[in-house]
């Protein structure tokens, strides 16, 4: 009986050794990324799309890719503030997949984001890590 | 059971009481539609000073706080936002109150009012002007809603047929009790669920023309910079994208960086591209259902082209296309090769 309890508390500890990742909606995930380029969006004032190549993406790997940032966006802690993130500069901070640039039209034209940037923190521009 | 089994019980039981705060620091982003203990606190804050009252009697006045984030409380985060701009509209870069309780004002609002710091940034926590443990600081002279909450018009459209239905997206509208202004026309009584976007019909008594727009909200504030709107009796053709190319624009010395699009409703003499790259202004079509434009139109192009980072990217170009008959409900998305 022993045996049997001390089997499935190893089988319980193994799947829970697996890392649950899931890269839908609304998850958190950490990035760090150079800023190639910003354009704001007209028609949603204050909001900006970033354009980050490279863009490291914890669990999913190097992309190019754009995300949007609002001046409510959290910083990390002793990091510089640059809101707008301005271009050349390097960024490391948490997204959630999924967001919207709003330019201005009638109605607004929806530029799709990859995804929405939710904390950040930023290099001095032109900092290389090379 | 001996001494020290009952200070190991004692140790045990003492470790398992919760320490909790009376007050609670906010560390969330609140806006309109937020629920929780943090939302009251917000309100408790805001209550205590009376240039930020939430209300005087009923949900949220003074005593009866509420967890539910609502127009009220948002109208009153506005105030203290415009209280104190210098620490938290101008550093990101706003000059009007949000109404959403960003990390700046979080700052603001727990170091003012003494609870627990958890924003630890050093350039959003203002310097200690504040001792740890006084009590707030005194009013500020009496606050007007006049100074404030203005409405703001975005995206107005340039061309509306008579009868139509019309969308004008801003900012501050009032949830009920808007008024279109139309030249001297006034269309009253309009909501807005968002607070982002009024609806309402072109009235049929309109003459052909141009009529300045502007809109007024429950407070009787009116947007200061008024759009025109164009009247007509014919019905503005949408336009609309059916494809691009090249799919991929490969950008080398001497590369063709021009793209095609096809579709329909294309203006022969005035419509913006609206993209991820930016925007192009008075972009002429070569035909109501086909225009070409240039990467090097956009304004930062030059300088992405040469950055070194750039080059081997595949950056995605996504654009829509608006004119005076309104803008594509779909964008569509090629690829540029640096």
């Amino acid at each position: 009986m022993k045996t049997f309890y001390f089997k499935v508390l190893v089988l319980v500890m193994v799947a829970l050794s697996f890392p649950l990742q899931s890269f839908a909606f609304g998850a958190t995930v950490r990035y760090g990324g150079y800023v190639l380029f910003t354009i704001p969006c007209t028609c949603s004032a204050g909001t900006f799309l970033v354009t980050y190549a490279p863009l490291h993406l914890e669990g999913i790997g190097k992309i190019v890719a754009q995300m949007v940032i609002s001046p409510t966006v959290q910083r990390w802690a002793y990091e510089q503030f640059v809101y707008p993130p301005i271009m050349t500069t390097w960024q490391l901070g948490e997204m959630t997949i999924g967001g919207e640039c709003l330019m201005t039209a009638t109605p607004c034209i929806v530029i799709p984001a990859y995804g929405t940037v939710t904390k950040t923190g930023a290099s001095y521009p032109g900092f290389s890590p090379l | 059971m001996n001494f020290r089994q009952h200070l190991l019980i004692f140790s045990v039981i003492i470790f398992c009481i919760p320490v909790t705060n009376l007050s609670a620091a906010i560390t969330r982003t609140l806006s309109i539609g937020s629920r929780g203990a943090d939302v009251k606190e917000l309100q408790v804050i805001l209550n205590k000073d009376i240039t930020t009252k939430i209300s005087s009697t009923g949900p949220g006045s003074p005593g009866n706080e509420t967890e539910y984030f609502g127009f009220l409380t948002a109208k009153a985060v506005v105030v203290f936002q415009e209280k104190y701009k210098k620490e938290i509209l101008t550093p990101a870069g706003l000059t009007l109150g949000t109404g959403t309780v960003g990390s700046f004002t979080r700052a603001k609002l727990n170091s003012l009012f003494n609870v627990p710091q958890t924003v630890t940034t050093n350039n959003l926590v203002p310097n200690n002007t504040v001792p740890t443990n006084s009590t707030p600081k005194a009013s500020a002279p009496a606050f007007t809603y006049t100074s404030i909450s203005y409405p703001i018009l975005y995206s107005v459209p340039a061309t509306v047929k008579r009868g139509s239905t019309v969308v004008i997206y801003g900012a501050n509208f009032s949830l009920k009790g808007n008024t279109i202004i139309f030249g001297t026309e006034k269309i009253g009584n309009i909501s807005s669920p968002d607070q982002q976007k009024i609806q309402f019909t072109v009235p049929t008594t309109l003459q052909n023309g141009t009529y300045n727009v502007s809109v007024q909200n429950d407070i009787q504030l009116t947007s200061q910079k008024s759009s025109t709107i164009t009247v007509t009796d014919i019905q503005p053709i949408t336009p609309l994208i059916f494809d691009a190319n090249p799919k991929i624009v490969s950008v080398s010395p001497g590369s063709d960086l021009r793209v095609t699009v096809t579709g329909s409703g294309f203006s022969l003499t005035d419509n913006t591209i609206q993209s991820s790259f930016g925007s192009i202004a008075n972009v002429k079509a070569t035909s109501e259902s086909e225009l070409t434009f240039s990467l090097e139109d956009f304004a930062q192009f030059d300088q992405v082209r040469v950055n070194p980072y750039a080059k081997g990217a595949s950056v995605p170009l996504i654009f829509g296309i608006a004119n005076s008959g309104g803008s594509t409900p779909k964008t569509i998305q090629i690829l540029v090769q640096f």
